[in-house]
């Protein structure tokens, strides 16, 4: 699978899904290729810090690249990995523009916050624009940093609804959970991290579950 | 309500792009990456000047009150002007 995580809003935890998803399908025995398209690089800290963390190294191939290249190096990936998995920066570039233009799937998250939602419409702007290069991509859109109480998750969530055309909308959200950060910042995933948060590790399954539709592997 | 609707704007759609120099037009709506042309750093330069051309100077910079200039600013627009005036020289 060719996966974008995309969307047009810094701070969604577009990262952190990405780095998740790599590490979680390649402990199931695929070979996965993470593509850094973000000017801030965050997924290669996060690489590197897993490589001096982990013996056995992180698990999978991570490269940094922008722009054009990104459609480049997928294309010339494709048939090496089993996966392609690709984080971008929290704007319309080049580079997300040209991630859309040859990935399978975009997963776009949302924090459940007005600001974070408003920037819907520039997402469907940019999946308007890539379909006629793309036209199989299929999208969808999850919560995520959900808070823990309070009605925000279900208006924004009424609100991603809204877009049935552009994305399927993922009912179950990734939470606001401290166990993402303190474990993005030591290089693992919440899989490996303790002490083992269980809702985390639940979220994160069910959506990797989701994404790859793991019958069989 | 903490959770509001972005309000509606109205804005046109976007034509199919089909060919290669569709593609990079496609391509150009995105911003660059931020960093693709870096601004080029100040440079500390330390500058040893004559103490009679220090006290023209100081002169001049009396002179402009009440918007008096430090020298550091006098200096530098100095050298703007003169830079201006060898690319001028240079195109003619």
């Amino acid at each position: 699978m060719i996966l974008v995580i995309g969307g047009t809003k810094g701070g969604s935890g577009k990262t952190m899904l990405a780095t998740h998803l790599a590490v979680l399908r390649s402990t199931k025995g695929h070979d996965v290729l993470l593509i850094d398209a973000d000017e801030q690089g965050s997924a290669m800290d996060f690489t590197r810090q897993r490589q001096q963390r982990m013996k056995d190294g992180p698990g999978y191939t991570a490269i940094q690249t922008r722009e054009a290249d990104v459609a480049v190096q997928v294309r010339q990936m494709t048939q090496k990995y089993d996966d392609i998995i690709i984080d971008v920066g929290g704007r319309d570039t080049a580079s997300q523009r040209a991630a859309l233009a040859v990935a399978q799937t975009l997963l776009i998250p949302f924090s459940p916050t007005s600001v974070d939602l408003w920037t819907a419409d520039t997402v469907v702007v940019l999946l308007k624009d890539a379909r006629p290069f793309n036209p199989g991509i299929r999208a969808f859109a999850i919560l995520n940093k959900a808070f823990s109480r309070g009605t925000d998750n279900i208006e924004a969530a009424g609100i991603l609804r809204e877009y049935p055309e552009y994305w399927v909308y993922l009912a179950d959200a990734i939470g606001n959970r401290k166990a993402f950060s303190n474990a993005f910042g030591g290089g693992y995933a919440v899989t490996e991290y303790q002490p083992k948060d269980h809702k985390a590790i639940g979220e994160i399954t069910h959506l990797y579950r989701r994404l790859f539709d793991t019958k069989n592997t | 309500m903490p959770v509001t609707r972005k309000p509606k704007e109205e804005t046109a759609p976007s034509e199919p792009l089909t060919e290669d120099a569709e593609f990079q037009r496609y391509l150009r709506k995105g911003g660059s990456a931020a960093h693709s042309n870096p601004e080029p750093k100040d440079v500390r330069q330390t500058l040893v000047i004559p103490g009679a051309l220090c006290q023209e100077i100081d002169h001049l910079r009396e002179k402009l009150l009440p918007l008096k200039k430090s020298r550091h600013q006098w200096v530098l627009e100095a050298i703007m002007e003169r830079v201006k005036r060898d690319k001028k020289a240079d195109v003619e």
